[in-house]
C-alpha cells in the first residue's frame, strides 16, 4: 500500500505555522530587546512606562478589593488602603497616558509605518474612560449615587442609555471588572507588541538624518555608525 | 485628600466668557482644581522635554 505524501507546505502543523509566523513579524531580539536607540534617553519617553507600571497597580489592587468586596473597602482600615490605592493609581495611570499622549502627538509618533501603534494607543485611552467612569458609579456610596444620576442624562442624549444603564449596578459592575479591562489590557498588550515591532518614533531631527543616511550609497563604515547608535537599556 | 484640604464646602470654579447676552461666543467653565491640574501636568510635559536625562554609563549621550 502506497501513502501519497502531501506537499510539504501542507504538512506543517498550525502550531507550527503560527510560530512561524510569530517569530517572523516579531523575532527575539526585537521582543525583548537589550539596546535602545540613544534618542530614547529623554524624559518624554518615560511616560508610557510609568503609563504600564500605573496600570499594572491598578489591576492588582483591583482585584484585590473585586475578591474582598464593598463592605472591606468601605468598612476596614486596610480597605480603605487598597480602595485609596486604586483611586489614585488610576488618577496617576490617566495623568502619565495624557502626558504621554502629548508627547507623542507632538513628535507625530504615526511616522515610519507606526499608524497601528498610534490607533491603538489612542483607542486604549478612549476605553479606558468608560472604565473609570463605570468605577466611579461602582464604589457604593453617595459620591456614585450623584455621578451614576448626573452620567445617565449623558448617555440617553447620544441615545445609548437603554444599553449602557449606569443606573444598573450589576451592569455597571460587570464592565468595571471584567469587560472594560479585559479590552484596555488587551489593547495595551497589542500596542506594547507593535512598539516592539516597529521600535520607538525617532525625534524629526535623527528620522531626516537617518532618511538621509539611507539614500547615500552604502559603505562598510555604515555598519559601525548605525551600532554606534544603540545604548544598553 | 480630605484630611489635608476641607472638601466639606461647594467646588471653586473658574468662569469666563468671551461675547454677552445670553449666547456668549465662547465659555469656559471648570473647576479650580481641574484647572491646576491640567496646569500641573503641562509644566510636567514641559520639564519633560527640558530637563537633561541622566546618562546611561558608558552611553554616548544623544548627539
Amino acid at each position: 500500500m502506497s501513502v501519497t505524501q502531501p506537499p510539504a507546505e501542507s504538512s506543517k502543523s498550525w502550531t507550527l505555522r503560527v510560530r512561524e509566523r510569530a517569530v517572523a513579524a516579531l523575532p527575539p531580539e526585537k521582543l525583548l530587546a537589550d539596546k535602545q536607540p540613544t534618542y530614547v534617553a529623554s524624559w518624554i519617553y518615560v511616560f508610557g512606562v510609568l503609563s504600564l507600571t500605573s496600570l499594572a497597580v491598578i489591576i492588582l489592587t483591583g482585584s484585590i478589593l473585586t475578591l474582598k468586596g464593598p463592605g472591606w473597602w468601605h468598612f476596614t482600615g486596610i480597605g480603605h488602603f487598597f480602595n485609596s490605592m486604586h483611586l489614585w493609581s488610576v488618577e496617576l495611570f490617566f495623568f502619565f497616558m495624557v502626558i504621554h499622549l502629548w508627547g507623542k502627538y507632538w513628535m507625530a509618533a504615526w511616522r515610519g509605518g507606526r499608524k497601528r501603534v498610534w490607533i491603538t494607543g489612542a483607542v486604549t485611552f478612549l476605553v479606558a474612560v468608560p472604565c473609570a467612569l463605570t468605577g466611579y458609579v461602582s464604589q457604593q456610596n453617595f459620591d456614585a449615587q450623584w455621578i451614576s444620576t448626573q452620567a445617565k442624562d449623558a448617555m440617553n442624549s447620544v441615545g445609548i442609555g437603554a444599553f449602557f444603564n449606569l443606573l444598573n449596578f450589576g451592569q455597571m459592575y460587570s464592565y468595571h471588572v471584567l469587560l472594560l479591562p479585559v479590552a484596555v489590557v488587551a489593547l495595551v498588550v497589542i500596542h506594547v507588541l507593535l512598539v516592539r515591532k516597529h521600535g520607538v518614533v525617532p525625534p524629526f531631527r535623527i528620522s531626516e538624518r537617518m532618511a538621509a543616511f539611507q539614500s547615500r550609497p552604502a559603505s562598510p563604515a555604515d555598519a559601525d555608525l548605525s551600532s554606534s547608535h544603540e545604548v544598553a537599556s | 485628600m480630605a484630611a489635608v484640604f476641607n472638601l466639606n464646602h461647594h467646588a471653586t470654579y473658574v468662569h469666563f466668557h468671551i461675547g454677552g447676552g445670553t449666547t456668549p461666543f465662547f465659555v469656559f467653565d471648570m473647576s479650580l482644581s481641574n484647572v491646576i491640574l491640567i496646569a500641573v501636568m503641562l509644566a510636567v510635559f514641559v520639564a519633560a522635554i527640558a530637563l537633561p536625562f541622566p546618562h546611561t554609563p558608558g552611553a554616548g549621550g544623544q548627539k
